[in-house]
Protein backbone atom coordinates (compact mmCIF):
# COMPACT_ATOMS: atom_id res chain seq x y z
CA UNK A 1 0.00 0.00 0.00
CA UNK A 2 2.72 2.39 1.00
CA UNK A 3 4.58 1.89 -2.23
CA UNK A 4 1.46 2.63 -4.23
CA UNK A 5 0.84 5.84 -2.28
CA UNK A 6 4.43 6.87 -2.67
CA UNK A 7 4.35 6.43 -6.39
CA UNK A 8 1.07 8.31 -6.68
CA UNK A 9 2.53 11.13 -4.58
CA UNK A 10 5.53 11.18 -6.81
CA UNK A 11 3.57 11.59 -10.01
CA UNK A 12 1.54 14.37 -8.44
CA UNK A 13 4.68 16.14 -7.36
CA UNK A 14 6.28 15.81 -10.76
CA UNK A 15 3.14 17.05 -12.53
CA UNK A 16 3.05 20.04 -10.21
CA UNK A 17 6.69 20.66 -10.93
CA UNK A 18 5.98 20.61 -14.63
CA UNK A 19 3.17 23.09 -14.21
CA UNK A 20 5.05 25.45 -11.93
CA UNK A 21 8.06 25.36 -14.18
CA UNK A 22 6.10 26.86 -17.04
CA UNK A 23 5.77 30.22 -15.29
CA UNK A 24 7.92 31.74 -12.58
CA UNK A 25 5.27 33.59 -10.61
CA UNK A 26 2.18 31.99 -9.16
CA UNK A 27 -0.93 32.57 -11.24
CA UNK A 28 -3.28 35.21 -9.85
CA UNK A 29 -7.02 34.82 -9.82
CA UNK A 30 -8.11 38.17 -8.52
CA UNK A 31 -11.65 38.98 -7.53
CA UNK A 32 -11.46 42.51 -8.73
CA UNK A 33 -10.35 41.85 -12.27
CA UNK A 34 -13.20 41.57 -14.69
CA UNK A 35 -12.29 38.53 -16.69
CA UNK A 36 -11.52 36.16 -13.81
CA UNK A 37 -15.24 35.79 -13.21
CA UNK A 38 -15.91 34.82 -16.81
CA UNK A 39 -15.67 31.13 -17.68
CA UNK A 40 -13.18 30.06 -20.35
CA UNK A 41 -15.99 29.40 -22.85
CA UNK A 42 -16.99 33.06 -22.75
CA UNK A 43 -13.44 34.26 -23.18
CA UNK A 44 -12.91 31.85 -26.06
CA UNK A 45 -15.96 33.27 -27.82
CA UNK A 46 -14.51 36.77 -27.50
CA UNK A 47 -11.08 35.70 -28.69
CA UNK A 48 -12.58 33.96 -31.71
CA UNK A 49 -13.58 37.45 -32.86
CA UNK A 50 -10.05 38.82 -32.49
CA UNK A 51 -7.34 38.76 -35.14
CA UNK A 52 -3.75 37.59 -34.75
CA UNK A 53 -2.41 40.98 -33.74
CA UNK A 54 -4.98 41.28 -30.98
CA UNK A 55 -4.19 37.75 -29.82
CA UNK A 56 -0.48 38.60 -29.75
CA UNK A 57 -1.19 41.50 -27.44
CA UNK A 58 -3.55 39.47 -25.27
CA UNK A 59 -1.12 36.59 -24.91
CA UNK A 60 1.40 38.60 -22.91
CA UNK A 61 -1.06 39.99 -20.37
CA UNK A 62 -1.52 37.06 -18.03
CA UNK A 63 -0.99 33.33 -17.75
CA UNK A 64 -4.65 32.56 -18.18
CA UNK A 65 -5.03 34.72 -21.27
CA UNK A 66 -1.85 33.22 -22.70
CA UNK A 67 -3.28 29.73 -22.35
CA UNK A 68 -6.60 30.76 -23.89
CA UNK A 69 -5.05 32.59 -26.84
CA UNK A 70 -3.25 29.38 -27.73
CA UNK A 71 -6.58 27.54 -27.79
CA UNK A 72 -8.32 30.16 -29.86
CA UNK A 73 -5.55 30.22 -32.46
CA UNK A 74 -6.66 26.80 -33.57
CA UNK A 75 -9.12 28.47 -35.91
CA UNK A 76 -6.36 30.10 -37.92
CA UNK A 77 -2.98 28.77 -36.96
CA UNK A 78 -0.13 31.16 -37.28
CA UNK A 79 2.63 29.13 -38.82
CA UNK A 80 6.34 29.73 -38.48
CA UNK A 81 7.83 31.44 -41.51
CA UNK A 82 10.38 28.71 -41.97
CA UNK A 83 7.57 26.23 -42.49
CA UNK A 84 6.58 27.93 -45.71
CA UNK A 85 7.59 26.82 -49.14
CA UNK A 86 7.84 29.55 -51.70
CA UNK A 87 7.49 28.59 -55.33
CA UNK A 88 8.37 30.66 -58.36
CA UNK A 89 6.97 30.80 -61.83
CA UNK A 90 9.35 28.75 -63.86
CA UNK A 91 10.39 31.49 -66.28
CA UNK A 92 13.95 31.45 -65.06
CA UNK A 93 14.22 35.20 -64.61
CA UNK A 94 14.65 35.66 -60.87
CA UNK A 95 14.33 39.43 -61.00
CA UNK A 96 10.72 39.03 -62.11
CA UNK A 97 10.00 36.29 -59.69
CA UNK A 98 6.54 36.36 -58.32
CA UNK A 99 4.71 34.35 -55.80
CA UNK A 100 1.56 32.82 -57.11
CA UNK A 101 -0.75 32.55 -54.15
CA UNK A 102 -2.13 29.26 -55.22
CA UNK A 103 1.39 27.93 -54.99
CA UNK A 104 2.07 28.98 -51.44
CA UNK A 105 1.78 25.99 -49.21
CA UNK A 106 2.48 25.27 -45.68
CA UNK A 107 4.13 21.92 -45.23
CA UNK A 108 1.36 19.40 -44.88
CA UNK A 109 -1.43 21.92 -45.00
CA UNK A 110 -2.90 24.51 -47.30
CA UNK A 111 -4.32 27.60 -45.72
CA UNK A 112 -7.68 29.08 -46.53
CA UNK A 113 -7.85 32.00 -48.90
CA UNK A 114 -9.21 34.16 -46.09
CA UNK A 115 -5.77 34.03 -44.53
CA UNK A 116 -3.90 35.22 -47.57
CA UNK A 117 -3.44 38.71 -46.15
CA UNK A 118 -1.50 37.11 -43.33
CA UNK A 119 0.50 35.08 -45.78
CA UNK A 120 1.66 38.16 -47.61
CA UNK A 121 3.19 39.43 -44.41
CA UNK A 122 5.14 36.23 -43.99
CA UNK A 123 6.32 35.97 -47.51
CA UNK A 124 7.43 39.57 -47.93
CA UNK A 125 10.56 38.98 -45.92
CA UNK A 126 11.27 35.65 -47.52
CA UNK A 127 14.20 35.06 -49.86
CA UNK B 1 -49.48 34.45 -20.01
CA UNK B 2 -46.76 35.57 -17.61
CA UNK B 3 -43.85 33.75 -15.99
CA UNK B 4 -42.22 34.59 -12.66
CA UNK B 5 -38.41 34.70 -12.54
CA UNK B 6 -36.61 35.01 -9.21
CA UNK B 7 -33.05 36.36 -9.11
CA UNK B 8 -30.26 35.64 -6.62
CA UNK B 9 -31.22 38.65 -4.50
CA UNK B 10 -34.83 37.40 -4.28
CA UNK B 11 -36.25 39.94 -6.66
CA UNK B 12 -39.23 38.72 -8.64
CA UNK B 13 -39.59 39.60 -12.31
CA UNK B 14 -42.84 38.89 -14.10
CA UNK B 15 -42.25 38.53 -17.83
CA UNK B 16 -44.20 37.43 -20.85
CA UNK B 17 -44.02 33.72 -21.68
CA UNK B 18 -42.46 34.50 -25.05
CA UNK B 19 -39.69 36.50 -23.43
CA UNK B 20 -38.97 33.78 -20.89
CA UNK B 21 -38.74 31.32 -23.79
CA UNK B 22 -35.88 33.32 -25.33
CA UNK B 23 -33.59 31.92 -22.68
CA UNK B 24 -32.77 28.28 -23.38
CA UNK B 25 -32.06 27.72 -19.68
CA UNK B 26 -35.41 29.12 -18.53
CA UNK B 27 -37.23 27.30 -21.30
CA UNK B 28 -35.68 24.01 -20.17
CA UNK B 29 -36.55 24.68 -16.54
CA UNK B 30 -40.14 25.44 -17.49
CA UNK B 31 -40.34 22.17 -19.35
CA UNK B 32 -38.94 20.31 -16.36
CA UNK B 33 -41.54 21.96 -14.10
CA UNK B 34 -44.36 21.10 -16.53
CA UNK B 35 -45.18 24.75 -17.13
CA UNK B 36 -46.89 25.41 -20.43
CA UNK B 37 -48.31 28.44 -22.19
CA UNK B 38 -51.84 27.07 -22.12
CA UNK B 39 -51.81 26.02 -18.46
CA UNK B 40 -52.20 29.25 -16.47
CA UNK B 41 -52.37 27.47 -13.10
CA UNK B 42 -48.89 26.00 -13.60
CA UNK B 43 -47.49 29.43 -14.50
CA UNK B 44 -49.07 31.09 -11.47
CA UNK B 45 -48.04 28.53 -8.92
CA UNK B 46 -44.41 28.18 -10.01
CA UNK B 47 -41.52 30.57 -10.25
CA UNK B 48 -38.14 30.00 -11.94
CA UNK B 49 -35.14 30.46 -9.64
CA UNK B 50 -32.09 32.02 -11.30
CA UNK B 51 -29.37 31.93 -8.62
CA UNK B 52 -26.60 33.15 -10.94
CA UNK B 53 -28.24 36.41 -11.99
CA UNK B 54 -28.66 39.56 -9.92
CA UNK B 55 -31.53 42.03 -10.06
CA UNK B 56 -29.62 44.76 -11.90
CA UNK B 57 -28.34 42.39 -14.57
CA UNK B 58 -31.72 40.70 -14.99
CA UNK B 59 -33.37 44.06 -15.66
CA UNK B 60 -30.88 44.69 -18.47
CA UNK B 61 -31.39 41.21 -19.91
CA UNK B 62 -35.16 41.67 -19.95
CA UNK B 63 -34.79 45.08 -21.59
CA UNK B 64 -32.77 43.45 -24.38
CA UNK B 65 -35.25 40.58 -24.73
CA UNK B 66 -38.23 42.97 -24.93
CA UNK B 67 -36.59 44.67 -27.90
CA UNK B 68 -35.70 41.44 -29.67
CA UNK B 69 -38.76 39.31 -28.92
CA UNK B 70 -40.01 39.51 -32.51
CA UNK B 71 -36.65 38.80 -34.16
CA UNK B 72 -36.23 35.86 -36.46
CA UNK B 73 -33.61 33.45 -35.16
CA UNK B 74 -30.56 34.32 -37.18
CA UNK B 75 -26.80 34.25 -37.01
CA UNK B 76 -25.20 37.09 -38.88
CA UNK B 77 -21.51 36.77 -39.40
CA UNK B 78 -19.07 38.57 -41.61
CA UNK B 79 -15.49 37.84 -42.51
CA UNK B 80 -13.30 40.84 -43.12
CA UNK B 81 -10.32 40.63 -45.42
CA UNK B 82 -7.93 39.62 -42.66
CA UNK B 83 -10.03 36.60 -41.79
CA UNK B 84 -11.44 38.18 -38.64
CA UNK B 85 -14.96 36.99 -38.03
CA UNK B 86 -17.42 39.56 -36.75
CA UNK B 87 -21.00 39.35 -35.59
CA UNK B 88 -23.30 42.03 -36.91
CA UNK B 89 -24.39 44.21 -33.99
CA UNK B 90 -27.46 46.32 -34.74
CA UNK B 91 -27.53 50.05 -34.00
CA UNK B 92 -30.01 49.58 -31.17
CA UNK B 93 -27.75 47.00 -29.54
CA UNK B 94 -24.71 49.24 -29.91
CA UNK B 95 -26.61 52.03 -28.18
CA UNK B 96 -27.84 49.58 -25.53
CA UNK B 97 -24.33 48.41 -24.63
CA UNK B 98 -22.55 51.71 -25.22
CA UNK B 99 -22.78 53.10 -21.71
CA UNK B 100 -21.82 49.92 -19.88
CA UNK B 101 -18.41 49.95 -18.36
CA UNK B 102 -16.32 46.85 -18.86
CA UNK B 103 -17.12 45.19 -15.53
CA UNK B 104 -20.84 45.42 -16.14
CA UNK B 105 -20.47 44.08 -19.67
CA UNK B 106 -18.73 41.03 -18.21
CA UNK B 107 -21.55 40.50 -15.70
CA UNK B 108 -24.07 40.80 -18.50
CA UNK B 109 -22.09 38.36 -20.60
CA UNK B 110 -21.96 35.90 -17.69
CA UNK B 111 -25.74 36.16 -17.40
CA UNK B 112 -26.29 35.75 -21.15
CA UNK B 113 -24.07 32.68 -21.04
CA UNK B 114 -25.89 31.18 -18.05
CA UNK B 115 -29.34 31.95 -19.46
CA UNK B 116 -28.22 30.85 -22.93
CA UNK B 117 -29.48 33.84 -24.86
CA UNK B 118 -27.38 33.50 -27.98
CA UNK B 119 -28.15 36.86 -29.58
CA UNK B 120 -27.29 38.90 -26.50
CA UNK B 121 -24.19 36.80 -25.91
CA UNK B 122 -22.94 37.42 -29.46
CA UNK B 123 -23.62 41.14 -29.19
CA UNK B 124 -21.62 41.45 -26.00
CA UNK B 125 -18.72 39.29 -27.17
CA UNK B 126 -18.48 41.38 -30.34
CA UNK B 127 -18.60 44.59 -28.31
CA UNK B 128 -15.76 43.40 -26.06
CA UNK B 129 -13.75 42.16 -29.06
CA UNK B 130 -14.14 45.61 -30.61
CA UNK B 131 -12.87 47.17 -27.38
CA UNK B 132 -9.79 44.94 -27.51
CA UNK B 133 -9.14 45.42 -31.22
CA UNK B 134 -6.11 47.53 -32.01
CA UNK B 135 -5.10 48.08 -28.39
CA UNK B 136 -1.68 47.38 -26.85
CA UNK B 137 -1.34 44.80 -24.11
CA UNK B 138 -0.91 47.31 -21.27
CA UNK B 139 -4.01 49.20 -22.38
CA UNK B 140 -6.00 45.96 -22.41
CA UNK B 141 -4.62 44.97 -19.00
CA UNK B 142 -5.73 48.32 -17.63
CA UNK B 143 -9.18 47.96 -19.18
CA UNK B 144 -9.58 44.42 -17.79
CA UNK B 145 -8.02 45.46 -14.49
CA UNK B 146 -5.60 42.53 -14.72
CA UNK B 147 -2.52 42.23 -12.54
CA UNK B 148 0.18 40.77 -14.72
CA UNK B 149 1.46 37.44 -13.40
CA UNK B 150 4.14 37.02 -16.06
CA UNK B 151 7.77 37.99 -15.58
CA UNK B 152 9.46 40.32 -18.05
CA UNK B 153 11.52 37.40 -19.38
CA UNK B 154 8.38 35.35 -19.99
CA UNK B 155 6.73 38.27 -21.77
CA UNK B 156 9.77 38.62 -23.97
CA UNK B 157 9.71 34.91 -24.73
CA UNK B 158 6.00 35.04 -25.66
CA UNK B 159 6.59 38.11 -27.85
CA UNK B 160 9.38 36.23 -29.60
CA UNK B 161 7.19 33.21 -30.17
CA UNK B 162 4.34 35.21 -31.66
CA UNK B 163 6.35 37.77 -33.63
CA UNK B 164 5.73 38.36 -37.29
CA UNK B 165 8.89 37.86 -39.25
CA UNK B 166 8.91 41.38 -40.68
CA UNK B 167 8.84 43.02 -37.25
Amino acid sequence: DLTVKASVGETCASTCDCLTNVFKKQGIIAEEDHISNLPDDCLLEILKLCDHDDLDELSCISQRLYAITIQSRKHAVKERWNMLVKQFRPNGDRSKEEVTWSSVYCVGRQRKRADIEDWKRYVRCFG
Amino acid sequence: PNVKLVTSDNEEFVVDFRIAKMSVTVSRLMEAMNMSETDDASLLSNSIPLPNVTKAVMARVIEWCEKHKNDEPKEEKENDKRGRTTHVVSDWDKEFLKNDEFGRLCQLMGAANYLEIKGLFNDISQTIANMIHGKKSDEIAEMFNIHCDLTEAEKKEIRKKTAWCED
